[in-house]
């Protein structure tokens, strides 16, 4: 072997250590950096996530606050003028009137108690007392019912009884979203049947609607609540996000649809 | 009996299994990945014919071999040799490696490739018409300078990473393993492949045993180019 051979022999292998060093320093920085910024992005989007949901806590709370400032006004100011209306009504002489003016006298007082009906059921779609005093299984039976009596439309409402109270603004929000539903149902599909089901697993609260209309799958939920009109379908989105729950709109075989809720619940 | 210098000497044939079988395994659907595929078919076939006119006496096949890679003998060794195909695949991965790094941002290294590419066929016919002949040694002008530019796209491909704004996390990025061993693989052996037409005249052993570091690191670009499959 020869002295040339062999200083170059040592020169590629220091020369090769001092490679790895480098490359090895120089992946080890280029990794680091990268995983600093990714981690500071992840930050960044952690708190843009925090505040856009502070922003829809915010936004629903207020909408909650008005529907409760209106229900209110309704039914202590507008129910009770009209109540006292028909007292005065009711306690006026109809002894010397006309047949024609009695019938008059009868007709306002007819329309004076469907007001006071149709008041009272405004008032108690915008801020359920039933919600409040027996919770959301009572809270989704009696808004089905009404939504159900006088038309020909059918609901069968099953639910889990080993769901109670959670959280009032939970409820709330869920009983929202049923609302939104069932009215987007009734205004768009025009199903002849409407089932509600519900069961509790591992703190999840699962519901399911059931409908023989002409429903929403997936896709078409995800492109109209991008829409400017789907105003109901971005608070629906919006309630989900606060709960942090999911929804999902599929069709089955058989041609019905099925809107499936899974929210997390304390118990 | 196999000893561990057999598997290594091996190693340049046998890696190349490593990412086709979980190729074959995952299935990914990246754009960058035929390149990627392409290469390690490509090698494979040329890795595997080199290492086999090389352990052809081991293997008790001289004959055949030199019967059938005739075209390859080498007058001054007395023998033929498989520097051909170390000299092709050399070739193919720098031109399959740029086609790689166009795949992954067309946009950011296509002027690049167009000014590097040509200069490199230019370079290939120079230096092998006027310098090297293709089948008699492994061209270190040829190595180093391939080195030298993969090398030069996987900076390349980091600067563009850090101006990324839209970071995922690196351990992640499937092509981010590839380049890495690249770059590895590259930046160890340029050294190598800078001396080696000189080592393998003058200090055979040593050329040999230096020829192991080549091969560990081509293991482990292998590995990172099998995980890079991976999602």
């Amino acid at each position: 072997m020869n002295t040339g051979g062999n200083d170059i022999s040592f020169l590629v292998t220091v020369s090769i250590a001092i490679m790895l060093f480098i490359v090895a320093g120089f992946l080890f920085a280029v990794m680091m950096n990268q995983r600093k910024k990714w981690l500071l992005q992840k930050e960044m989007s952690g708190l843009k996530e925090h505040q856009q949901n502070q922003l829809i806590e915010a936004a629903v709370r207020s909408e909650e606050g008005e529907r409760h400032r209106i229900a209110e006004m309704l039914h202590d100011e507008v129910g009770a003028l009209l109540s006292s209306s028909r007292i005065f009504l009711v306690e006026m002489n109809t002894q010397n009137l006309s047949a024609n003016d009695k019938q008059d006298h009868g007709k306002v007082k007819e329309m004076i108690d469907e007001s006071i009906q149709k008041v009272r059921s405004i008032s108690h779609n915008l801020h359920s007392t039933i919600l409040k005093e027996f919770g959301l299984n009572e809270a989704i039976r009696h808004f089905m019912k009404k939504v159900a009596g006088g038309s020909t439309l059918n609901s069968v409402v099953e639910l889990d009884e080993e769901y109670q109270i959670s959280n009032a603004e939970t409820d709330l929000a869920v009983y929202r979203i049923i609302q939104e539903l069932v009215n987007n149902l009734i205004k768009h599909a025009h199903p002849r049947l409407i089932s509600i089901t519900s069961s509790l697993k591992e703190n999840q609260l699962q519901l399911r609607m059931l409908h023989n209309g002409e429903g929403l799958t997936q896709e078409q939920f995800e492109e109209l609540r991008f829409k400017s009109v789907g105003l109901g379908l971005k608070n629906i989105q919006n309630r989900i996000i606060l709960l942090k729950g999911t929804i999902l709109f599929s069709k089955l075989d058989n041609g019905e649809y099925t809107i499936q809720l899974s929210i997390p619940v304390v118990i | 009996m196999i000893t561990l210098k057999d598997i290594i000497d091996w190693s340049e044939a046998w890696a190349l299994l490593i990412p086709l079988t979980f190729y074959f395994i995952w299935k990914p659907k990246d754009t960058w990945v035929k390149p990627i595929v392409t290469y390690l078919i490509i090698a494979f076939f040329l890795n595997l014919t080199a290492d086999i006119i090389w352990k052809r006496n081991s293997l008790s096949i001289k004959e055949p071999i030199e019967n059938f890679f005739s075209f390859l003998y080498v007058p001054q060794y007395k023998q033929v040799s498989n520097n051909l195909f170390y000299n092709l695949h050399s070739i193919a991965r720098f031109l399959l490696f740029t086609w790689f790094f166009y795949k992954l941002d067309p946009v950011f290294f296509k002027k690049i490739i167009r000014i590097v590419v040509p200069l490199f066929i230019v370079f290939i016919i120079i230096n092998f018409y006027y310098f090297a002949n293709i089948i008699v040694l492994p061209n270190s002008a040829l190595f180093a300078v391939e080195a030298a530019l993969l090398l030069f796209y996987c900076i390349l491909y980091f600067i563009r990473l850090n101006k990324d704004d839209r970071l995922t996390n690196p351990f992640s990025e499937s092509s981010f393993r590839v380049v890495s061993g690249l770059t590895l693989y590259n930046a160890i052996n340029f050294p190598i492949f800078i001396f080696y037409d000189y080592l393998i005249t003058s200090n055979d052993e040593y050329s040999e045993d230096i020829w192991t570091v080549h091969n560990i690191t081509y293991i482990v670009l292998n590995i990172l180019i099998a995980f890079s499959f991976k999602k």
